[in-house]
């Protein structure tokens, strides 16, 4: 083996980076996390929450490959709200309201805790390279380190521009600096790269908030961890606060659109259609009379607050004016005013499965850098690099998840073949088999993986095995307990609106009555009381939905058959025939591992797959 | 073993003596293949796209002319398979054609399998599943109607009409998911979801409805002649088919299964069928016969009831009747010859509404007046359907619309229950209609489906 000085380098300290840093450090090689700011670590730069629909499901996911994300979120958990319940079983997704700086510092004394972790605040400017192999890092002041494998999570700081009213300043966050250096190597090495918009609202001072007039949500009643390691959220809570923008604020932005350089062509940088800013709301949908803002904590220890719904890149006195038309905040003080930042983002099809890109070995991609947005995509992101680093060293096959294992599986499937035309936030709507992709069942889905990579304590895999197993035993009585026609069942079908039933049913088929839920199958003794309200909801959820479940997996299955058809890495796209030049060129570049992956590359027809299928099958 | 992109090569008309005869060759090489074997007589002419060339074909070997004829060359990507295709007219003789395709084979061009061109059309979008089966459907057309109908399917008037659907449904998706996808206080759920489900459903169904105007079309009015043993069905369906194919026998019970034949009247096809009689007490193979007969009625479009008009109604005279009691039918009066027993106008002969035709089959008078009769059903049942295309979906369309038309149902039948009905469900249904239309058109396929549907092609086609 060459010389190095660590085996894994990590640019970046946010949640990609630190994911990544984590499970390298984790599976006991020597990690450098570098970052421009080592009291940044963790950092929120945007809402203070953590989760959301499709989102909840990623941090799932990453706690249980034994990411940390979802211990630092319940660890500065200050609200917690189950979204999507009215909208099917498995969408529901969990958001918390975080204390900004308490994750922050949640996240910085985990990496410290491992003892192989560095962190090193310098600026890197440089990537080393040996031919097709990336060998280390320069620093600022010249200093080179070698490395075994470099995961790249910059976030926005790839020559990062912000972007307020006619003012722009290159930064790679509102007051940081941003790295131009790395930028212009890495368009130089021939990555195919873009320019992607983001940005974020404006911080007001609490005590000028008149919260009075607004609508308080405190959030839900029971508040469930993300993590399997967290056994409850005990600490204080804080409620958001609803209002909305009024005419007034409206006129303010029409009046001076031009003056937010989205609008006055100085921004070229593609913004997310799904995020717009309230400049592209107000001109896009002319209609709508009002937007909703929501008032959000930014901890306990600070007054500060975060306004969703006010994004926006107007000049400060701009600023001012609309904030100040919003009912509850005529009197308000913005402490961080609102901004824009445009950055470099490396198109993510140059990159392979394992997010390790396809022209140099050892070099990884993580994050926002993939063109993605939304602190719980990089941290899924950095760390299934770091996984693969670690595997890669190992020298053993990539870990990869497909489509039907996770909403993981999805996005880096997304990414690496269908590439980003604006930022990639997770949908559920992104996921083909989204009932088999629930919160309820993440450990279930991906456990035992993550204790195969040993990234799970033996101990945790066995306990949750034996929460599962509460399950898989509940499942069996309901099957076997019969529900009696008596005086207490038909009560209960009586208060509900319901009609009753007039002779003994299987109790799970009581249960898939529409009005009936789990919770009262525990109350009429039928159930265990001391089962997780996660559990409930799963057994609730397998049980209702069993035919639509059912059929899901089936068609997973047969998914999965092409997944398993490999194609060659050598393969010579030019001895299929019935497939055009264009196509040809697509796969050429793509080089998709299954047919199932060919089948999603953009323009490719079920003809051309069918094309393929007959080279692959006459070989 | 090198499987390359290969160029195939077929007789592209009937191996027979004929005017000329067309070889076609379609893939890489069918421009190098030809100008291996083919000298153009004006010095210097080149193979242009689309451009007609005098030449010799001469066997390279030994400088032997085989024929001579016009070449065209048509490039790919805007020929019909989308690969370089070329079109070889010789003289019709099959002797020549054998010779011309023997030189080509031996120089790299493989024999096409059945439907090949086609198959490879459809591989490279040129075609989509809808219009490649309406070329089959073109090529054996018997009618003029069949051809009008195979025509439309081939201009996409019945893909841009499941294309609709299809986006209709696309775009009720598209709504639920930005519900479910989006925080609640961003967006409203989707209200008219189950309203626009349920147009939705409704052009599907008129779309299956349409599809039995289309095979009338397309495979001509199923008739089947029923009636008690020894009333002349036979020699009705051979007077009709104007052959001797059924055996006509004095004796009861002769025809003991169907026999089928097609006839054009007035320009649309009947599919005649002649079945065995059926009789009160059968012994047990003349009972199978029976069963047949009925599933015949069953199936078919039109019913020719026929009765002996020399003689009075019996029993078994009604169960022939009950046996055809709810399909359109026509009363035949036969044996007008022998003499007129029945009263033509009788109730005992079922709806009033229905024509009654007194003929001889034997002698062929009134013939003419039940060809009259059944020529004006074909004519009403052909004609095309109010949703305003003429083309209409083959049977497997019919049946990938009615797989789709499920998961809607099912929606609408929650919704019918006055429950809400969870978006997430809604989406999921959803998706499940939108796969077999894209089967339909051949977004979606799979291997085996497409065999079937290129096995009918000719070769050459």
């Amino acid at each position: 083996m060459r010389w190095h000085d660590v085996d894994v380098i990590v640019v970046g300290a946010g949640h990609a980076g630190c994911e990544a840093a984590l499970v390298c450090a984790r599976t006991g090689l020597s990690v450098w996390m570098y970052t421009l700011n080592a009291d940044s670590i963790g950092l929120m730069p945007c809402n203070p929450s953590i989760g959301g629909l499709g989102k909840g499901h990623l941090v799932k996911e990453i706690d249980a490959l034994g990411g940390e994300m979802g211990r630092a979120a319940d660890a500065a958990c200050i609200q917690y709200k189950l979204l999507g319940t009215s909208k099917g079983p498995a969408v529901q997704g969990s958001r918390m309201q975080c204390d900004r700086l308490a994750y922050s510092l949640a996240m910085k004394s985990a990496v410290e805790r491992e003892s192989n972790l560095l962190i090193r605040q310098e600026m890197v400017t440089g990537l080393l390279l040996d031919g097709s192999r990336c060998v280390g890092i320069r620093e600022r002041s010249g200093y080179d380190v070698r490395s075994r494998a470099l995961i790249l999570a910059t976030g926005t700081f790839l020559d990062g521009v912000v972007h307020v009213g006619s003012v722009s300043y290159g930064a790679g966050r509102a007051g940081e600096f941003p790295a131009r250096e790395l930028a212009l190597q890495l368009r130089d090495l021939g990555f195919p790269w873009g320019r992607f918009k983001t940005g974020t609202p404006a911080r007001l001072k609490g005590s000028t908030v008149d919260f009075s007039v607004m609508k308080e949500d405190p959030g839900d009643e029971v508040m469930r961890p993300f993590s399997l390691r967290t056994a409850r959220i005990a600490g204080p809570r804080r409620s958001c606060f609803r209002t909305n923008t009024s005419r007034q604020t409206h006129e303010i932005v029409s009046r001076n659109l031009l003056r937010s350089p989205l609008y006055s062509g100085t921004i070229t940088g593609t913004p997310a259609r799904y995020c717009p800013s309230l400049e592209d709301k107000i001109a896009r949908f002319p209609q709508r009379e009002t937007h909703p803002v929501v008032v959000e904590p930014e901890g306990l220890h600070t007054s500060e607050v975060y306004l969703k719904g006010l994004g926006n890149s107007l000049p400060p006195e701009i600023q001012f004016d609309l904030i100040r038309s919003v009912p509850g905040l005529e009197e308000a003080e913005i402490v961080r005013p609102a901004y824009a930042i445009e950055y470099d983002f490396i198109r993510p099809t140059c990159l392979k499965v394992s997010l390790e890109t396809k022209a140099y070995e050892g070099l990884y991609f993580a994050g926002q850098i993939n063109g993605t947005s939304g602190y719980e995509e990089a941290a899924a992101q950095g760390l299934l690099a770091g996984i693969n680093a670690v595997m890669s060293i190992r020298g053993r096959d990539p870990f990869v998840l497909d489509r039907s294992e996770a909403y993981m599986g999805v996005m880096v499937d997304d990414l690496v073949t269908r590439g980003v035309e604006e930022p990639y936030r997770m949908f559920t709507s992104r996921a083909e088999y989204r009932l088999l992709l629930r919160e309820d069942n993440a450990a279930e889905r991906l456990l035992a993986k993550g204790r195969d990579l040993g990234l799970i304590p033996d101990v945790l895999a066995q306990e949750t095995q034996a929460r599962l197993q509460e399950v898989e035993s509940a499942l069996q009585t309901l099957d076997r307990t019969r529900i009696r026609h008596g005086e207490e069942v038909n009560e209960l079908l009586a208060s509900r609106g319901a009609s009753e039933i007039r002779e003994a049913m299987p109790a799970a088929k009581f249960l898939k009555r529409p009005e009936i839920s789990a919770k009262d199958l525990v109350n009429l003794g039928i159930l265990p009381k001391d089962l997780s309200p996660n559990a409930v909801r799963e057994i609730e959820i397998r049980v209702k939905y069993d035919g639509y479940i059912e059929r899901q997996k089936r068609e997973s299955e047969r998914f999965r058959k092409t997944e398993e058809v490999l194609i060659p890495k050598d393969l010579d796209y030019d001895s299929v025939q019935g497939l055009s030049r264009e196509l040809r060129e697509r796969l050429r570049s793509i080089s998709p591992r299954s047919l199932g992956q060919a089948s999603r590359v953009p323009g490719i027809t079920p003809a051309a797959i069918s094309a393929l299928m007959v080279r692959l099958r006459s070989k | 073993m090198k499987p390359a992109p290969d160029t195939i090569v077929a007789l592209a008309t009937p191996r027979d003596y004929s005017g000329i005869g067309v070889i076609r060759l379609s893939g890489p090489d069918a421009v190098s293949l030809l100008k291996a074997i083919f000298h153009p007589v004006r010095a210097g002419a080149d193979f242009a796209d689309r451009t007609a060339v005098y030449g010799r074909v001469v066997d390279p070997e030994n400088g032997k002319i085989l024929d001579d004829g016009i070449a065209v060359v048509m490039c790919g990507p805007r020929s019909y398979t989308g690969e370089d295709v070329v079109e070889l007219s010789l003289h019709g003789s099959p002797t020549i054609l054998d010779m011309v395709l023997r030189l080509l084979v031996s120089r790299g061009a493989r024999p096409a399998t059945r439907g090949e061109f086609t198959r490879r059309a459809f591989l490279s979008g040129r075609l989509d599943l809808i219009q490649a089966e309406a070329v089959a459907d073109l090529i054996e057309a018997l009618t003029p109607v069949a051809v009008d109908e195979a025509r439309g399917r081939l201009d996409r008037s019945l893909s841009s009409s499941i294309l609709e659907v299809s986006n209709s449904l696309k775009t009720i998706l598209a709504g639920v998911e930005a519900y479910i996808d989006f925080d609640e206080d961003e967006l409203e759920p989707p209200p008219e979801s189950v309203t626009l489900v349920g147009t939705a459903l409704e052009a599907m169904e008129a779309l299956i409805r349409a599809a039995d105007t289309g095979r009338i079309r397309r495979e001509g009015v199923k008739a089947t002649i029923i009636g008690k043993p020894n009333v002349g069905k036979s020699t009705l369906f051979n007077a009709l088919v104007q052959t001797d194919r059924a055996i006509v026998t004095p004796y009861p019970g002769t025809t003991r299964d169907s026999l089928d034949a097609l006839v054009v009247l007035d320009g649309l096809a009947f599919a005649l069928c002649d079945t065995a009689g059926i009789r009160e007490h059968p012994e047990p193979v003349e009972a199978e016969g029976i069963r047949r007969t009925l599933l015949k009625v069953a199936e078919s479009d039109i019913v020719i009831a026929v009765f002996d008009g020399s003689a009075p109604l019996d029993l078994e005279d009604s169960r022939v009747l009950e046996a055809c009691a709810s399909k359109p039918a026509v009363v035949v009066l036969n044996k007008s010859d022998i003499g007129t027993r029945l009263d033509r106008q009788s109730d005992a002969l079922g709806p009033q509404g229905r024509p009654r035709v007194s003929l001889s089959a034997k002698d062929g008078e009134g013939l003419d007046l039940l060809r009259e009769v059944l020529a004006e059903f074909g004519r009403q049942s052909g004609e095309i359907p109010a949703y305003g295309t003429s083309a209409a979906l083959t049977r497997r369309g019919v049946l990938l619309m009615e797989a789709a038309t499920v998961p809607l149902q099912r929606i609408l039948e929650v919704a019918a229950g006055g429950r809400t009905v969870e978006p997430e469900l809604l989406s999921l249904e959803l998706r499940r209609a939108l796969e077999p239309l894209e089967e339909i058109t051949g977004e979606r396929v799979d291997e085996g489906v497409l065999d079937r549907i290129f096995e009918r092609f000719c070769v050459g086609k």
